[in-house]
């Protein structure tokens, strides 16, 4: 959540590749640091695999270099857990590579965090964001 | 006219272009690839918007890589269409939301496909969130509906939606920012052409989870058969978290062949809890329609507070400063780590009300 917090300038991943001017906007694109740019050289005349298998390793949000990359409003996450890795990477790219982080709901500490997202959980003010200063003693989230 | 490269946010693309009536030319789709040009979807995605639309014009190269599509008016009208199987009704759906208020006449359309697939969003979610999220910008609720007529699973489809939207003179600018707790969840899990019990299974395991959190869950179960099945067998599970102001989550997460009801259930609401831990008020696959009709809205600011943005979303911001010229202001809110976008709409007004 922290990293979250730090990164600051939304507004320019969101219109800085646009403001950089190009139509053709394959390379600026805040999240296109994995799985974009397929387009080099070496693939001069052959064709592109990205049939049937490749689409939806792309739809998870990685490749926004990709030209052809499909179309979904949905947000795709690959549901085995790798929460870590995917905080780790997501300081490096941009909010598109943060989609794959997911929780383990199993973990009592992760459901701690969540649980005053409901009725159920603490009304008082403070409650929203004390990940810190709540001491252990009310910790018990399972 | 806009000029774009390759089949990327190709509805994003047509559905702004249809309604800030300005030209675009998509060239380079699929260009490299071993099938190029336009896929059969989103020929029919044309196809629909020219049953929706008025003095349109499409040009399409010899191997389908270039587009060249002048906008007409929005008509609306009674419609029919059928949708294909490539992908499902859902990615149809979600353009007509937008571009059915802006219509001459209301739209009545009866749209023909998949109804639920893993690709798009099923029509349960537009049905109970969509919709309802719709109401924000002042679009009668009372004359809005989707009825679900026919259930089509992938691959074959079968299904049968009919959606109907009335029209609108301008949108309201809006306000989310209190997105409350969550104070119930609902869904649907349904079964077609197989055993009814499969439908238990899914809710048994979601509950297992949801239950941890919160008491008030209730997933309502439907099975189709006959006529009303589709070709296919299938199942999903669709989960709608409700909060005390009225905010709506959703996560859905469809069977596929081989995938069992439990595991099903659990990765549903699975993805809730994650749509519930980004926060915001509304859920991700919301995002998009959300901020475009924000900024069709009058010139008034709107508010609206997000959990994560996701690749489409801000995409669809670019876009919108392109066709429209209306920059979102993005923020954190570092008190709750959401985002705050708000925009100056562009003071878009429906125009067949316009004097010609």
């Amino acid at each position: 959540a922290k990293r979250f917090r730090r990164r600051a300038n939304f507004m320019d991943i969101i219109y800085g590749p646009l403001l950089r001017g190009a139509d053709d906007r394959s390379g600026g694109a805040g999240g296109g640091g994995g799985g974009g740019g397929g387009d080099s050289e070496d693939e001069f005349f052959k064709p592109a695999k990205r049939g049937a298998g490749a689409g939806r390793a792309a739809k998870g949000g990685g490749g926004e270099g990709d030209l052809d990359v499909e179309e979904s409003s949905k947000w795709f996450a690959d549901l085995t857990l790798e929460e870590e890795a995917g905080e780790e990477a997501a300081g490096e790219r941009g909010p598109a590579a943060r989609c794959t982080a997911l929780h383990d709901w199993d973990d009592p500490e992760v459901r701690r965090r969540i649980r005053n997202k409901f009725v159920t959980g603490d009304w008082s003010k403070r409650g929203e964001d004390d990940e810190e200063g709540e001491g252990e003693a009310g910790a018990d989230g399972a | 006219m806009l000029r774009f490269r390759g089949s990327r946010y190709f509805r994003q693309r047509l559905v702004c272009s249809t309604l800030s009536g300005r030209a675009i030319r998509i060239d380079d789709i699929r260009a490299l690839d071993e099938r190029p040009g336009l896929r059969e979807f989103e020929a029919s995605l044309l196809r629909l918007l020219e049953k929706i639309t008025n003095g349109c014009t499409i040009e399409i190269n010899e191997t389908g890589t270039s587009l060249r599509y002048k906008p007409g008016f929005i008509v609306g009208g009674t419609i029919t269409h059928d949708c294909g199987t490539a992908r499902s009704i859902g990615y149809f759906l979600e353009a007509l939301v937008c571009l059915a208020p802006f219509g001459k006449k209301a739209l009545a359309a009866t749209l023909r496909g998949i109804t639920n697939a893993e690709e798009d969003l099923s029509v349960d979610l537009i049905r109970t969130v969509t919709l309802p999220n719709l109401k924000h910008f002042g679009i009668d609720e009372e004359n809005l509906e989707l009825k679900i007529a026919k259930r089509g699973a992938p691959p074959e489809g079968g299904g049968e939606v009919i959606f109907k939207c009335p029209v609108v003179k301008q949108l309201r600018p809006i306000q989310l920012l209190d997105e409350g707790k969550i104070k119930r969840i609902r869904g649907v899990a349904y079964v077609t052409r197989m055993s009814p019990q499969a439908a238990n299974r899914m809710v048994d395991s979601a509950r297992a989870l949801l239950n941890k959190f919160i008491p008030d869950v209730y997933i309502y179960t439907d099975h189709y058969k006959g006529n009303d099945s589709g070709r296919s067998p299938g199942f999903a599970l669709s989960l709608v978290a409700e909060s005390t102001t009225g905010t709506l989550l959703c996560a859905e997460k469809v069977g596929e062949a081989g995938s069992m009801p439990e595991d099903i259930g659990t990765a549903a609401a699975r993805l809730l809890m994650e749509e519930i831990m980004k926060g915001g008020c509304v859920d991700t696959s919301a995002q998009g329609t959300m901020l475009l009709l924000m900024a069709l809205g009058p010139e008034d600011v709107s508010k609206i507070r997000l959990g994560k943005l996701s690749p489409y979303t801000v995409e669809l911001l670019r876009h919108i400063r392109q066709f429209f010229s209306v920059t979102f202001k993005v923020k954190v809110d570092p008190e709750s780590d959401t985002l705050l976008a708000s925009c100056l709409g562009a003071g878009f007004t429906n125009m067949s009300r316009r004097v010609m």
